[in-house]
């Protein structure tokens, strides 16, 4: 037992240089503003200044003024269907380069193609679907140029419609990634043993593919969900007049309306929705590993 | 296809690409048999394997299951099962479940009951109805080997096909499922269609053994048949290994083969069926095994110097040296012939014999 913390102790030092780094960073940039963050939430505003205080208020007018909670509602459900398309979308175009593509080259080659739209600003890409949907926009002069109608419509652009394909179209490659690597895990010969035991492919996918893949499923949802819950820029670009998301009314709480308990008192709701989610998403994905072995 | 026939290939080749991985082959599989395909990797017995699985289609000729021809039938669409190397069991599932994945398919038309009492008849053969609610990755490789055993044969198959079943086994462990194996075997009477490179395994199982090299099959027939009359000197060294010598025919008298063991050494006398296209002189290749070598002096003697003296157990693997021959041969002894020989060891000498009856003869094609 001597023995043994006498070794930690000796390996203590070189143990906190090593991490001195990492741990500060997180103290100094994660842990230290939450804090403060949280603290603030529940201070009381007294314009023009925040005075210290412990008190619910700011919370209990989050969940029941309409102009706040239909806000967090909307978010939620974008960011629900944004997932959704995305699954729809992504699942199949990773089965299709897993299963369908034959050459180890092209399956390589089409999924840099997925993948290279990341590189680009993500600003860049929203603002891409703005000219697509705009009045002015592809979109509109195809349309006119086809004959189908004869002024723009601006139906395309500002509404909820317009944020979830820009969301959808920018994390595609976040269900993607995983599920093309879950996909690609799965051995071959579990396919053979289906089909072998009398199973049609539809079946051998509902019974052998989809379940061994659905902890790419899960972790390119949970990715996809909290980004999409969290996005401040396509509500701005795309959004219009009812777009309005979490991270905006956060922005200006913080800026034009000049109320931080109240601003932080959403934030810590936000970090708590994410945080219920990665738990779930975690269990999820460890009882699938318990399943798998 | 003869009355009890159950699986035909007629004429089946398989290439990828430019490369061919089986030739024109032909083969006929009877109700009930015992089947193994034995050969080095890449001789093709897996690609064959998998062609009546239904997982690669020939690139010509049929394949016939049951008189139906299957040639591309997919595999959810013939009367065969398979036994998957490294088992490929569903790990998502468990052993119960594993086992009735088979039973519930669409065409499948089996009552609840009737798939219960499946699964559990199946666990019952393998002796695992205490397992049914484990999942495959709790469980030891040979209870995995069970439980794919198990699954494939809760479908009554026509023909159980095993790709390498014991291979990921430890060698203990092999020697009980090859016992296990014989008995579902017969137990079942369906016939059984097994890939591997063991030759001990193939031997101990099979009623025929399909020796396969390079694409081709070489020779087929009973184990014993095999070992006591191989057709080419790889099957005489692949069934039960066999030192090839290089020698002489004399000629053939009275039933008997006069042999020179290497040029004008040690002579032999053979007896046996006579090998066809010899002449007096020719090159031939003599096959001795390890095991029909006995040690002392008798007819047919061989003598030699000892290189080196291998302790097996209940067996004693002497490699020497024939006077006259370049290089050494194996003679494998029981352990009790040995003890009267004190201080046999690298340089002493050493006399085997061999009987008429054991000699192996080739013509040696590559020696002419």
């Amino acid at each position: 037992m001597s023995e043994q913390s006498t070794l930690m102790r000796r390996s203590a030092l070189p143990f906190l240089g090593l991490f001195a780094l990492p741990l500060g960073w997180a103290l100094l940039f994660l842990i230290v503003p939450y804090m403060i963050m949280i603290a603030i939430s529940f201070w009381t505003r007294q314009f023009p200044l925040f005075v210290p205080d412990f008190q619910f208020g700011n919370y209990l007018q989050l969940f029941s003024d309409p102009q706040y909670y239909t806000v967090i509602l909307r978010t939620a459900k974008i960011a629900t269907m944004v997932t959704v398309a995305a699954i729809c979308l992504g699942y199949p175009l990773a089965y299709f380069l897993v299963f369908v593509i034959k050459t180890e080259r092209m399956r390589a080659l089409l999924y840099m193609l997925v993948i290279v739209p990341l590189w680009v600003s993500y600003l860049l890409r929203t603002y891409t679907w703005k000219t697509i949907l705009g009045t002015d926009g592809a979109l509109n002069s195809a349309l006119k140029w086809l004959g189908l109608i004869d002024q723009p419509i601006s139906l395309f652009l500002y509404n909820q419609w317009s944020m979830v394909i820009t969301l959808t179209y920018i994390f595609v490659p976040f269900v993607v990634m995983p599920v093309f690597a879950s996909l690609e895990n799965i051995p071959r010969n579990l396919i053979e043993a289906s089909e072998d035991l009398g199973m049609r492919p539809f079946g051998t996918f509902l019974r052998v593919i989809l379940p061994l893949s659905a902890g790419g499923v899960i972790s390119g949802a949970t990715v996809t969900f909290c980004l999409a819950f969290g996005d401040f820029v396509a509500p701005v670009l795309v959004g219009g007049p009812d777009g309005t998301m979490v991270a905006n009314l956060l922005q200006s709480q913080f800026g034009a309306a000049l109320n931080w308990p109240l601003g932080s008192a959403l934030a810590t709701v936000v970090l708590l929705i994410v945080m219920a989610l990665l738990w779930v998403s975690a269990r999820l994905d460890r009882a699938g590993r318990v399943a798998l072995g | 296809m003869s009355k009890n026939a159950i699986v035909a290939l007629e004429g089946v080749t398989k290439s990828y690409g430019l490369v061919q991985a089986l030739g024109q082959t032909d083969l006929v599989l009877d109700e009930g048999e015992f089947v193994t395909l034995l050969g080095p990797s890449g001789c093709g017995k897996t690609t064959t394997l998998r062609m009546v699985g239904g997982f690669e289609f020939p690139s010509t000729g049929r394949i016939l299951i049951d008189g139906r021809d299957t040639t591309y039938a997919a595999p959810f669409d013939r009367p065969v099962n398979t036994v998957f190397q490294d088992y490929a069991l569903f790990p998502h599932m468990t052993v119960a479940q594993n086992i009735r994945y088979g039973l519930t398919v669409r065409g499948a038309n089996l009552s609840a009951s009737e798939v219960s009492s499946r699964v559990e008849h199946a666990l019952a053969l393998v002796g695992l109805t205490k397992f049914a609610d484990r999942r495959p990755a709790m469980m030891s490789g040979g209870q995995r080997q069970r439980v794919a055993m198990a699954r494939a044969i809760a479908r009554r198959p026509r023909v159980l096909l095993l790709d390498e079943p014991l291979s990921a086994l430890d060698v203990k462990l092999r020697e009980g499922m090859q016992v296990e194996l014989k008995r579902i075997h017969r137990e079942l009477g369906i016939t059984f269609l097994m890939v591997t490179h063991d030759q001990g395994e193939a031997m101990a199982l099979s009623d025929r053994v399909v020796v396969m090299q390079a694409g081709r099959i070489c020779q087929i027939g009973k184990p014993e048949d095999l070992y006591d009359s191989p057709a080419s000197p790889y099957v005489a060294d692949f069934i039960g290994g066999a030192n090839l010598i290089s020698g002489t025919w004399i000629g053939r008298e009275a039933g008997r083969d006069r042999l020179a063991l290497g040029p004008d050494r040690a002579e032999l006398l053979r007896e046996g069926q006579a090998v066809a296209g010899l002449s007096a002189g020719a090159a031939v290749l003599i096959g001795l095994r390890p095991d029909n070598l006995h040690l002392g002096d008798g007819p047919n003697a061989i003598t030699g110097q000892v290189v080196e003296v291998l302790f097996r157990g209940d067996r004693i693997r002497i490699e020497f040296t024939p006077r006259g021959l370049a290089s050494p041969i194996f003679a494998e002894v029981p352990r009790a012939a040995l003890k009267n020989l004190q201080n046999l060891g690298p340089g002493s000498a050493v006399t085997f014999h061999i009987d008429a009856g054991d000699i192996l003869l080739f013509a040696d094609e590559a020696g002419k």
